[in-house]
């Protein structure tokens, strides 16, 4: 296949005809005997002579190429020396190994794949720029005021908008007078107490923990106080006070050796107590009140009456003369009214300091902020702050009656989720 | 007369509603009932009378005043409430059904609102927005130190960045810091804006935690309130001191710090807004004023005649006061401070910048530093570290409890007590105004002292007590421990004279107050010296200009007035008079106790100390 590549396909013909003969190209043939014909002529055959019958050597410097100028020639001599130093210096292949892990290195490389930290690094680099044009994009979008609100402080009222009025035939509802009132005296920012700073003083210190210990005992109380009322009430079945253990407390100390008597004795006279129904005193026939013990008493009820009124009656008359002490009376009730008044201004002005409940919950303090003695650092650098600014403000609006207290509302399922167990694999419970 | 009403049909039964019924009459989502209350600042109310109110049942309930919801209900606002929960329900609709396009041109057309309308109805004039600033500064800081979680919202945390920034910038300009208080809790600050006090409180720097029992919807729509208040507050603030709205910088070198996007070539707009914000959030360069080189004029207090007015002494006062506060304003003017990098950096730069002083870091921290470390013109060096390597003779390593004091003290304090390493003294809060006859700690009066200009520096004030301590110990002690002690005192001469030396080395701009005053004892005892010795022969000297000391005469004065006030006082009210003079000598007597106490304690402690060193040795 390969020789017929170059030459022209053979042209399969029968030799034995003069006709096919004229077909044949003999050119190639004629060509090389022709030139052969020619050498023989001229001199003998080119390929039978000796070197020096064909070649001389050139002596005489005809025309210098111009890439062998000086300059390009220093600079081509001292690449050569350079290559031929680099080569002198260069440790033959196959003499030194590479070192194993050179040759992950490199193998690493040849194979294309990249590594965990490369492709991590890529996907942050992503990401990065993703948060970025994020960034961008919000903050393209984000308002600015571009003018004076309170340009011009003599703004038409709303009420007076002819257009409005025409249009809607309504009145706008006026603004609420307590619009612009604070719903607490309290400031919004409340000042802290000295004691509070990241470096106090001994006694502020001492001060702000005596308060947050006031505060966590007035809570103990309270909790005891509850447990009191309630857990001690009930205590569990086998702490309880048994018939026997009620009875042996109560008569603790009381009898001596002779208690069975004395059981008996009491037993007799509870049985006589439950026999009978009432404690009032028996009612009996001849007890009853006849007609004139009725009238009797009637006729002394009136009379009792009578002086009674005889006798205001002659104290009001009389008053013209206590006229001194009458004042003296209404100069002690004035007085006292005045108290009350100040008594109740003093209250008022006491429940403007507190929260109001505005909801099914109750405000409740939080925590006083504090650091113990052991936990000053008294350097910036390590200072832990204490308790959250969100809470903080949270708690705030809570106190000034702004918001009301809530709690997160619980997550609850209406109906109890059913378990299914699938037949290829079953839940272990641990 | 019609027909007589029934119960419950007016008073206080008609005069509130439950919260329930407000939200039907309304027809708002509960979420957006409350949303719209917090914008329009309508709260819940509490009845005095439950039980009328409840028309019979004293069940615990919310209410709010039928008024308001009246007034709540014809709010434009509500309408666009109502269009969002629409619009939410087309995108969910277009986004379950996968129909993109739909869902791109909702979002486009989202609906929005404004506050602008609110705030012009809650707060008629500036003043009253200003009145009610606490609560929106301490929100609004709060909320740019928050980081992108996916309970916070990005837009917000960017926008109270900005808007805190520029207010911030507004307060250094306008020079108005008064405060600075650090508590455990966060950084509590005073400005007087306008002449009215706001107080807010900045958090400390650190990692973010959300609370869980907070709830954070109703945070947000307050501050989606007070952003929109802030903005607007800003712009009035900004332009009442000539400088330009959208803040620019004074030394504007936006053309070469340009960033180039690398695909378009194109200078990218976007990234140079953020750099530029970057820089303005640094806070070391002053803002570009809207009359170019015009400057703040001075303002001079205006000049009364003295026979027209009627109290001569309360212009003087004022006078006093205004110089006072514009000593006060330039606290830092011409220092020029370094922050290390352990400092926290918003905060310090803040306040020096707010009372004229310089400031820079390491320019690998952030961005906006001015000057390098090795500037040799840098005067003070904060540094919150034990111990540093490398240190310049020329300036003054101090911690940043320095700077908070100096403020709260109104004046440049002694440096001495706050060098690295040094146990600092308590850091006092500026809120606390002691009335008179209160127990004062030590650690005040020595301040307030030195404010006075009564100036007798801690190291004096121990040495002297602790000779005193010498002599009481000497009488009862053995010869060998008093040649000791007699030593340790040389010692502490020494080292006074040594530190007095390195100041000297040193040479700060300025030379300490303390050191002048010393040098001034000095030179009158010398006088007197002089006298005694000039007694006998006679001699002429050059006058002297007596000063006249306007406070002191002032004082004398005012004392004065007060003793022929008393005698006035009519016999009536003399005894009630007695009374409350009585309650405060009490007062007083309290706090001298107090005071017996802590010098009891010093006085202990101090012993403690001296014992152990002695033990020591």
């Amino acid at each position: 296949m390969e020789n017929n590549v170059g030459k022209k396909k053979r042209q399969r013909l029968n030799k034995n005809k003069k006709k096919s003969w004229r077909k044949v190209d003999i050119s190639e043939v004629e060509e090389f005997l022709e030139d052969q014909r020619l050498q023989e002529r001229t001199g003998g055959l080119v390929a039978e002579k000796p070197d020096d019958q064909l070649f001389f050597v050139e002596k005489k410097v005809t025309d210098v190429p111009k890439a062998l100028t000086r300059k390009t020639s220093r600079k081509v001599k001292a690449q050569m020396k350079l290559s031929e130093y680099e080569s002198s210096q260069q440790i033959e292949q196959g003499k030194i190994k590479t070192p194993k892990r050179a040759r992950q290195v490199l193998e690493k490389l040849a194979s294309g794949k990249k590594s965990l930290t490369e492709r991590q690094a890529e996907k942050q680099r992503k990401t990065a720029k993703k948060e970025r044009q994020e960034r961008l994009r919000v903050r393209r979008n984000l308002p600015r005021a571009t003018y004076d609100l309170w340009a011009d402080s003599t703004k038409m009222d709303e009420n007076e908008d002819i257009h409005y009025l025409v249009v809607t035939k309504k009145r706008r509802v006026n603004v609420p007078s307590h619009l612009r009132d604070k719903p607490s005296v309290l400031n919004a920012v409340e000042v802290p107490h000295p004691g509070a700073s990241y470096n106090p003083t001994y006694e502020d210190h001492q001060e702000l923990l005596m308060k947050a210990h006031n505060v966590e005992k007035k809570k103990q109380k309270q909790e005891k106080r509850l447990y009191n009322a309630l857990d001690a009430q009930f205590p569990k079945a086998g702490q309880a006070p048994t018939q026997e253990s009620i009875l042996a407390e109560m008569s603790a100390g009381l009898f001596g050796e002779d208690e069975e008597e004395t059981n008996v004795e009491q037993k007799g006279q509870e049985g006589d107590d439950v026999l009978r129904l009432s404690n009032n005193p028996r009612v009996r026939r001849e007890d009853k009140k006849d007609e004139k013990q009725r009238r009797k008493e009637k006729e002394k009820k009136e009379q009792e009456k009578m002086l009674q009124k005889e006798k205001e009656e002659r104290i009001h008359s009389s008053t013209l003369f206590r006229v001194r002490s009458i004042k003296a009376e209404i100069l002690r009730q004035e007085k006292q009214l005045l108290l009350k008044a100040e008594k109740r201004r003093k209250l008022q002005e006491e429940k403007a300091l507190k929260t109001k409940k505005l909801g099914k919950l109750k405000y409740d303090n939080p925590d006083l902020e504090i650091k113990l003695s052991d936990e000053l650092v008294g350097s910036l650098r390590e200072l832990k702050p204490e308790g959250h600014l969100l809470q903080d403000r949270y708690k705030s609006l809570q106190k000034r009656n702004i918001v009301e207290p809530r709690v997160k509302a619980k997550k609850y399922r209406r109906y109890k989720r059913k378990l299914y167990e699938k037949k290829t694999h079953k839940i272990v419970q641990t | 007369m019609g027909r007589p009403k029934r119960k419950y049909e007016s008073g206080a039964a008609t005069a509130y509603i439950t919260r329930n019924k407000a939200v039907r009459k309304l027809q708002l989502s509960i979420a957006d009932f409350r949303r719209l209350c917090i914008l329009k600042g309508i709260y819940p109310q509490e009845p005095k009378h439950k039980k009328v109110v409840g028309k019979g049942s004293t069940a615990p309930k919310t209410y709010y005043y039928s008024k308001d919801i009246k007034f709540l209900a014809q709010e434009p606002i509500i309408s666009k409430f109502r269009d969002f929960k629409h619009f939410v329900k087309k995108l969910r609709k277009a986004v379950v059904k996968g129909n993109d396009s739909a869902a791109q041109r909702l979002r486009a057309n989202k609906p929005k609102y404004s506050l602008d309308h609110i705030i012009r109805e809650r707060y008629p004039t500036f003043t009253d927005a200003l009145r009610d600033l606490d609560d929106c500064l301490s929100m609004c800081f709060l909320f740019s130190t928050f980081p992108k979680t996916s309970v916070t919202h990005i837009e917000f945390i960017h926008l109270c960045r900005r808007l805190t920034v520029e207010f911030l910038h507004y307060v250094i300009a306008s020079r108005s810091l008064r405060k600075v208080f650090i508590s455990i809790k966060g950084i509590y600050l005073q400005a007087e804006v306008q002449g009215e006090k706001t107080t807010w409180i900045v958090p400390h720097r650190v990692g973010y935690s959300h609370p869980t029992d907070v709830d954070y919807k109703i945070m947000q729509t307050f501050v989606e309130f007070y952003t929109t208040l802030l903005g607007f507050v800003n712009y009035k603030l900004f332009h009442t001191i000539n400088l330009h709205y959208p803040p620019k910088l004074e030394l504007d070198t936006e053309e070469e710090h340009v960033p180039h996007n690398k695909m378009t070539k194109k200078p990218d707009r976007f990234a140079e807004r953020e750099a530029m914000e970057e820089r303005l959030a640094a806070m070391t360069q002053s803002l570009k004023t809207i009359d170019a080189g015009g400057g703040e004029d001075e303002v001079e207090l205006d000049e009364f005649p003295i026979s027209e007015s009627d109290d001569p002494d309360r212009i003087e006062q004022a006078k006093l006061e205004a110089e006072k506060l514009k000593k006060f304003q330039n606290l830092f003017t011409g220092l020029k401070f370094f922050l290390n990098r352990e400092v926290p950096r918003e905060i310090i730069v803040f306040i020096i910048r707010s009372f004229g002083g310089e400031v820079s870091w390491d320019f690998t921290v952030a961005v906006g530093a001015t000057y390098p470390e090795s500037d040799e013109k840098i005067t003070h060096q904060i540094v919150d570290r034990p111990n540093i390597q490398k240190q310049f003779l020329s300036r003054y390593y101090v911690q940043p409890q320095w700077l908070f004091d100096c403020v709260s003290a109104r004046l440049l304090l002694p440096v001495e007590d706050y060098f690295p390493g040094a146990t600092l003294p308590p850091h006092l809060s500026p809120f606390v105004e002691e009335g008179e006859g209160d127990y004062i700690p030590p650690e005040k009066r020595q301040l307030l002292n030195r404010q006075r200009g009564i100036d007798s520096g801690v190291g004096e004030e121990e040495s002297e007590s602790e000779e005193e301590e010498l002599e009481g110990e000497v009488k009862g002690d053995s010869g060998s421990e008093e040649e000791e002690e007699e030593q340790e005192s040389e010692e502490e001469k020494e080292e006074e004279d040594s530190s007095d030396s390195e100041e000297e080395n040193v040479t700060p701009p300025k030379a300490t107050k303390r050191k002048r005053e010393k040098a001034d004892s000095e030179k009158k005892k010398r006088k007197s010296e002089d006298e005694a010795l000039n007694i006998s022969n006679m001699s002429v000297e050059a006058g002297k200009i007596e000063v006249e000391d306007k406070e002191r005469k002032l004082q004398r004065q005012l004392a004065e007035e007060k003793r022929l006030a008393e005698m006035m006082i009519p016999k009536k009210k003399k005894r009630l008079y007695h009374k409350i003079m009585y309650a405060k000598k009490k007062k007083t007597q309290e706090a001298r106790k107090l005071k017996e106490k802590r010098d009891a304690i010093d006085k202990a402690a101090k012993k403690e100390r001296k014992k152990a060193r002695y033990f020591q040795e």
